[in-house]
């Protein structure tokens, strides 16, 4: 996550040793960095899975993960950043277990004509819907595409980083996302419907 | 120059653009207002979703305040100490006892599941299908089912396991039903059909009757089994019958056991071995004789004739007007015993009421009578200690679900909390589970996954309380994180809803039904969110 917010070097010295504490097993250490990073791995979690419900799982088990995991945590890199892939990674395994055909989406999105975009369609929608509405249309997006705005918009991970996590070529990755975000104008505009069946019909 | 498209466009703003590119394109975005524009709203866009998405919206509570406490240590030393408490109630309280009946009632074999399965007049067929072809065969079958499932099923992991379950059990079932008629069987299918099989005839094979009335004048020279609306039996049945039937008269001799299922079971005629039976009514005549002995659950109970070995009984009402060889063990409301009886061993009967003997009747031993209290007894030490144990063994029951189904368990105690709706979905699953499986029972298909059914949903009731305590431990000492913590709320809730349910007067009774509706709904409803959410997760199919 290259261009995550630097933190302040005292605050990452401190969330190192708060890191070599809870790894030695201090309790207060770990419900330190719990409360720390809790709201915010909830938020990725709440963005980059379709409900509510999936995101409580998904963060309960990414802290679980986190925690057996902190021994293999390289503490020469960020903390966040590590924290964020982990999250993302797991994430993104929930979702694709469940086998949503993403499979088939890399070939049909890749291949896709991108309409050109109407500036005064993009301007209508920022001045009229909320920042609510906003994540609402993203529950609507399909899996990947939802992952991709969540990775860049609130992660704000690199191309190389979203390529990795998400498995596809580097160089597919403007593509994903931007055909995610046209995806994203067609729900706030039109609702979930419509998209649906220009998607479908697209592929056709 | 030629205006530039929105992906190069967007790849310039995202700095994914060769150095070359992205000078051309900013020489054509001076001149050009409209490719201006373009690159003006992508970048407003782009600060849009940045803040829509950054936005610090509400969090749920768990993940706002700091981890409680997780208590691991503890937690996991309550978990082995309460687990060995609880593996100990259930073997002591439930298994050997059971073993101990079914021991008694003809069901010989050591271990419970060759004795539920393998060693039961069910099955027949070991020498005759286990040749290693079929058996080969019968395996590849199973497995070959099993990945099919499992490939259609890994979509929805919950459903996937109860339908392999569902399907394995089934299969079992229908393998153990159908294993004797690779003996050499008959099958005589009918829905009016009356079948007789008349005097002087034998029928040389397990014979397996579905009919409206099914009469044996003649010989069996194998097993009976028989699914019919009436049964009598007044010829010979040189094996052992199963009948499940509405009325089922034994006026002949059957060299084997009888394992009745039926409403009434009339025996005036001779069984070689023992008798086994649920009904309403068991009644059996001066001219009954049962070499073996007779375990029975009923509502009226009469027992003339002899019996050779042991009674073991629970009834409404039981009057024992004969002989008997060995015990008599027997619950229920009343008891009379008339002045033809005779009891070799010893005799225990627990009742509401004490029963009425006739001075004629010879009992070898006194009649060892416990009156059955209603309500609890709160001055015994036994009632507290067995208190503590089905405590141990439900928290046990919780531990194992959380180790195999954690996620299972996290989505039935976030259900939990929806408190109405789980009590209205498990009021309806409570009543309508056990009449849908019975249903299903009545077709011989439908046998195998009627009594899994009948199964989970035994399961699933007992299940109930430990998401109820999950639930309340999870209030008292808030949001667990980690098994060990979950653990301890489990083991604190439990506690105190067994505690609830010792208040007197029915109050405890009361919050045991709302505890057991409350925790089935949540199972109920944690099963359909988990395919809701997952038929959901696709909200686009890219192949229309």
């Amino acid at each position: 996550m290259t261009t995550e917010k630097p933190m302040p070097e005292e605050l990452q010295a401190g969330l190192a040793e708060l890191v070599a504490r809870a790894r030695d097993g201090n309790h207060d250490a770990w419900a330190q960095i719990y409360t720390q990073f809790a709201p915010g791995i909830f938020r990725f979690c709440r963005r980059a899975m379709p409900s509510r419900e999936d995101a409580e799982d998904a963060t309960s088990e990414v802290f679980l993960k986190v925690r057996s995991k902190l021994d293999q945590y390289d503490t020469s890199r960020p903390f966040n950043a590590w924290l964020y892939r982990v999250a993302a990674n797991q994430c993104w395994d929930l979702l694709r277990r469940r086998r949503v055909r993403q499979d088939l989406e890399t070939g049909d999105i890749e291949s896709m004509p991108l309409e050109h975009a109407d500036p005064g369609q993009l301007e209508r929608l920022i001045s009229e819907k909320s920042r609510e509405d906003v994540r609402k249309a993203l529950e609507q997006l399909p899996s990947r595409a939802r992952m991709a705005l969540t990775l860049r918009y609130y992660s704000e991970m690199n191309y190389d980083e979203i390529a990795e996590t998400l498995g596809v070529r580097r160089a597919f990755v403007g593509v994903l996302l931007l055909r995610a975000r046209h995806q994203l104008r067609e729900v706030m505009e039109r609702g979930a419907a419509a998209m649906r069946h220009s998607v479908a019909g697209g592929k056709a | 120059m030629n205006h530039f498209d929105e992906m190069t466009a967007f790849l310039y703003l995202d700095g994914q653009l060769e150095k070359a590119q992205a000078s051309q394109l900013l020489i054509h975005v001076k001149e050009c207002g409209e490719c201006r524009t373009l690159l003006e709203s992508l970048k407003r866009e782009t600060i849009w979703l940045e803040q829509s998405l950054q936005e610090k919206d509400p969090v749920p509570a768990q993940f706002m305040a700091p981890a409680r406490r997780s208590n691991v240590r503890w937690g996991w030393i309550t978990a082995l100490g309460i687990a060995a408490a609880g593996i100990l109630t259930v073997w002591n309280g439930i298994i050997e006892p059971l073993e101990q009946q079914l021991n008694q009632a003809g069901f010989s074999g050591g271990n419970l599941m060759t004795m539920l399965f393998f060693s039961g007049a069910f099955w027949k067929g070991w020498s005759s299908a286990l040749s290693f072809v079929e058996f080969f065969a019968t395996a590849v079958v199973i497995m070959l089912v099993f990945v099919a499932l499992q490939r259609l099923l890994r979509r929805s992991a919950t459903v996937g396991i109860v339908l392999v379950n569902v399907s394995f059990l089934g299969l079992l079932f229908s393998m153990l039903l159908i294993a004797p008629s690779a003996h050499a069987s008959k099958v005589i299918r009918g829905r009016h059909l009356t079948y007789t099989l008349p005097a002087g005839q034998t029928a040389n094979t397990d014979l397996f009757v579905f009919a409206n009335f099914t009469r044996i004048d003649g010989t069996v020279n194998g097993d009976l089994y028989v699914w019919s609306n009436e049964v009598e039996i007044n010829g010979h049945v040189t094996g052992d019958v199963i009948a499940f039937s509405r009325e089922t008269r034994v006026n002949g001799t059957i060299d084997g056991n009888i394992r009745s299922y039926s409403q009434t079971l009339n025996i005036n005629g001779n069984i070689g071995k023992n008798v086994l039976v649920g009904c309403e009514l068991f009644e059996m005549g001066s001219a009954g004789k049962v070499g073996g002995s007779v375990t029975l659950g009923g509502v009226n109970a009469m027992i003339a004739g002899s019996i050779g070995r042991d009674i073991t009984a629970a009834a409404g009402d039981a009057t024992l007007n004969g002989s008997v060889g060995g015990e008599v063990r027997l619950r229920g409301d009343n008891l009379h015993i008339g002045p033809d009886a005779n009891v070799k061993g010893a005799f225990s009967y627990r009742g509401r009421t004490p029963a009425s003997v006739d001075p004629q009747a010879k009992l070898s031993s006194p009649l060892v009578f416990t009156q059955i209290k209603t309500g609890s007894d709160y001055a015994s030490w036994a009632y507290y200690r067995h208190h503590i144990e089905f405590w141990a063994a439900a928290f046990l029951f919780g531990l194992v679900l959380l180790l195999i189904a954690p996620r299972f368990f996290a989505n039935g105690l976030r259900a939990s909390k929806n408190f109405l709706p789980s009590i209205g979905f498990g009021v309806l699953f409570l009543i309508a589970t056990p009449i849908v499986a019975a249903i299903v029972c009545i077709t011989l298909v439908g046998l195998g996954v009627g009594i899994t059914t009948f199964l989970l949903w035994f399961i699933a009731v007992y299940a109930a309380q430990v998401f109820v305590a999950s639930w309340l431990g999870e209030i008292l000492l808030g949001p667990a994180i980690g098994t060990g913590a979950l653990l301890g709320r489990l083991a604190l809730g439990l506690a105190i809803l067994h505690g609830l349910e010792m208040i007197p007067y029915h109050i405890g009774g009361i919050i045991h039904f709302i505890v057991l509706c409350w925790g089935l709904g949540a199972i109920v409803m944690a099963i359909f969110g988990y395919l809701r959410r997952t038929t959901s997760a696709a909200p686009v199919p890219v192949v229309a």
